[in-house]
């Protein structure tokens, strides 16, 4: 392997592992977010609303 | 002792017009930040600072796998400075033996330390990915047992098994206070790591940066300022992501709390059925 394919790898593999990590982090927040009912805006709030009783 | 109470994810996530749970006004800053600074770090480590006259091109790892590092020992000695909170705050006769933590500083401490050890991990597994690319090319091999090699693969796998405690099922004082002791067992290990170049021969180079008064700098010029550059951008990196973990661990709580709550609920039905 030359140099410049060695360092491409390393920032490209480096890269996707963090933004990965991150997507993963933000999609559990939102999954139990809406499993808790009390997800942000959009269609997590709208689920959050739909199990709130309405009295 | 006055405890300020948790604060509300749902509300501080709909203020900053987050879709995420976890967002909030300062993790969309520092989002924007990090992407931000991580564009530059690129723009500064591939094309503006200068290939070295002996390595070459490959030179440019050293922006990804120092900072890594770097970070990796930030979020480990967090680890250990948290999980020495959470022993000293679930201490015998404070907050009860047994069961939840009463404790919310304790808590929080628990999830700091967490949050942080995976973020070490993240990093550690990262330095040795690039450290062996890098090693590749300037030693002509990806791997070697010598001291620092062998010591951080130490610290990388001493570390999955403190996340594996972490989810190993208990009462919540219990897993904290086992967690939180193993943490400072493992970082004992390094200063072994940093120093291991020092201590021993070893194949792999001395540190990059002499932080001793008087020492000589190894590193200088458009190289130096790059490499500060990038453990700064590791840095705010870390921190962005670290937020929305710590976030993600009161809600693994909570939902935890809940699901509790509800097998309370239906033993209580079951009973009152019973009777």
């Amino acid at each position: 392997m030359t140099h410049a394919a060695n360092v491409f790898s390393g920032y490209v593999l480096a890269a996707v592992a963090t933004a990965a990590y991150v997507v993963w982090v933000i999609r559990r927040g939102r999954t139990l977010g809406r499993h808790l009912g009390i997800g942000a805006r959009g269609p997590v709030s709208d689920v959050a609303d739909e199990s709130r009783p309405r009295d | 002792m006055i405890e300020t109470p948790e604060p509300d994810l749902r509300e501080q996530a709909q203020r900053a017009g987050s879709l995420s749970m976890t967002g909030s006004v300062a993790t969309r800053v520092l989002g924007v930040v990090a992407i931000a600074a991580v564009g530059v770090m690129a723009l500064l480590a591939l094309w503006i600072s200068p290939a070295d006259a002996v390595q070459g091109d490959a030179v440019r790892l050293m922006y990804v796998h120092v900072p890594s590092i770097w970070v990796a020992y930030g979020g480990f000695v967090l680890t250990a400075f948290a999980s020495a909170r959470v022993l000293w705050r679930t201490r015998s006769g404070v907050g009860g033996t047994y069961g939840v933590i009463a404790d919310r500083q304790a808590r929080r401490w628990d999830r700091v330390a967490g949050a942080a050890a995976e973020l070490g991990v993240l990093f550690t597994a990262l330095t040795l990915v690039t450290g062996s690319l890098w090693g590749k090319v300037t030693w002509g091999t990806y791997w070697q047992w010598d001291a620092r090699l062998t010591t951080t693969v130490l610290l990388f796998v001493t570390y999955l098994g403190y996340l594996a405690l972490r989810r190993l099922p208990a009462e919540s004082r219990a897993r904290a206070r086992r967690s939180a002791v193993m943490a400072l067992i493992a970082v004992v290990n390094l200063p072994i790591v940093h120093y291991s170049v020092d201590w021993w021969r070893t194949l792999h180079q001395e540190a990059s940066l002499n932080l001793e008064p008087g020492g000589d700098r190894n590193i200088t010029g458009e190289m130096y300022w790059t490499l500060l550059y990038s453990w700064a951008t590791f840095t705010v990196v870390a921190l962005w992501i670290g937020i929305h973990r710590y976030r993600v661990l009161r809600l693994e709580e909570l939902a935890e709390e809940a699901s509790l709550e509800e097998l309370l609920a239906q033993r209580r039905d079951e009973q009152a059925a019973g009777r």
